[in-house]
């Protein structure tokens, strides 16, 4: 076949692309109404316009959240967690679920929220509503050593 | 060089000059319709070309893909146009042949997909009608231009000419038997014809696009 296609005619090969040309409708004009491009081409400029903004919207959440972050970070830092109490199970050796030593710290955080769960006021220990990181390192700090004679 | 778009045909002193590309492309971001039938006026030819030269194998089985394509490519246009008004083309024509071409990408990419109303053409086909089409506008159109002069040097051809044009498959095929039984000749009488019919067709495309097309060397030649 190769070979054929060798030795043809430079008129032969353009009238084998005529001949593909005209099975495939290549020499009519193209069937489209100009003013309906046009419409649809506004209408997806329309569109483009609405996407443009909203691919900035989770970059304004993020950015929002990260000031948000920050905020609580420095509103911290400025008026810092207040009073934190340990609990007193180091010092007086007791194993007392009073202070909160019984491993049910756990159970109660919450995280930075302003949430205390129903009787984990006990691990409030810095009094702010939540039982937090804060609450952690001073449940660290009391039960440290009943916990690992637990 | 400028890139003649449509038939060359001498310009009527009497008229004024046709609007240039850039204009008209200021106009169609205005939204005027006019001047977008215009474009596709003067470059449909070269649009349809550029996809039929990318996917000719696909085009010649389904008609209607070449007219999807260039449907696509026009609204591709238009929504280019109007959606950046700060990017002026440098060429109105190649801008027109880089969007067929992302077209027929797009196209091939859909109907590997399978997920589109396209005809369902075998993957096979898809990667045998594929061909690189050719990146200068100019040279696109002056093959169109050769294959329009192509077209109407048959219609000249005289009766026994256009049989012979008929039986073009088995003759490029070179199954000259089958030809000749055919049309109700003998093969050498074939041959000759057709020799005569090529040399018809040179001289006629000669005369209107002033192109020489080269015959096949013969063995003398050598």
């Amino acid at each position: 076949m190769k070979q054929v296609q060798e030795e043809l005619d430079g008129v032969e090969k353009a009238l084998l692309e005529l001949q593909a040309a005209e099975c495939a409708r290549l020499f009519g004009p193209t069937r489209v109404d100009a003013g309906e491009l046009l419409k649809s081409a506004a209408a997806a400029q329309k569109v483009g316009w609405r996407r443009r903004v909203l691919r900035w919207v989770p970059a304004a959440a993020a950015a929002a959240i990260a000031v948000a972050i920050m905020w609580s970070a420095m509103f911290e830092m400025r008026f810092g967690p207040g009073d934190v109490r340990t609990p007193s199970a180091e010092s007086s050796g007791s194993k007392s679920a009073n202070d909160g030593c019984d491993g049910s710290f756990i159970d109660c955080f919450t995280g930075p929220i302003r949430v205390v769960l129903a009787d984990c006021a006990t691990h409030d220990y810095d009094s702010d509503g939540d039982v937090d990181l804060v609450d952690f390192s001073a449940y660290q700090r009391g039960c440290r050593g009943i916990t690992r004679n637990r | 060089m400028p890139v003649r778009a449509t038939p060359n045909t001498p310009p009527d002193p009497k008229l004024p000059p046709p609007p240039l590309d850039e204009f008209l492309i200021e106009s169609v971001r205005g939204g005027d319709a006019a001047a977008l039938r215009e474009l596709m006026r003067r470059y449909d030819r070269l649009v349809r070309y550029t996809v039929f030269k990318a996917a000719s194998e696909i085009c010649a089985k389904d008609p209607d893909w070449l007219e999807t394509v260039a449907a696509d490519t026009w609204a591709g246009f238009a929504r280019s146009i109007t959606r950046n008004p700060d990017n002026e083309p440098q060429s109105v024509p190649a801008f027109i042949v880089r969007i067929s071409k992302n077209q027929v990408a797009s196209a091939f990419r859909r109907m590997s997909r399978g997920s589109e109303s396209l005809p369902m053409i075998s993957l096979d086909a898809v990667g045998a009608g594929i061909t690189l089409p050719l990146e200068d506008p100019t040279e696109t159109l002056s093959r169109l231009e050769l294959l329009e002069a192509l077209k109407s040097c048959l219609e000249e051809l005289d009766c026994d000419g256009r049989a012979m044009a008929g039986q073009l498959r088995a003759i490029t095929e070179r199954r000259w038997c089958d030809a000749a039984e055919v049309l109700g000749v003998s093969e050498s009488t074939l041959r000759s014809r057709w020799k005569l019919v090529l040399r018809t067709l040179r001289n006629c495309l000669m005369r209107k696009t002033g192109e020489i097309v080269a015959p096949v060397p013969s063995a003398g030649d050598k």
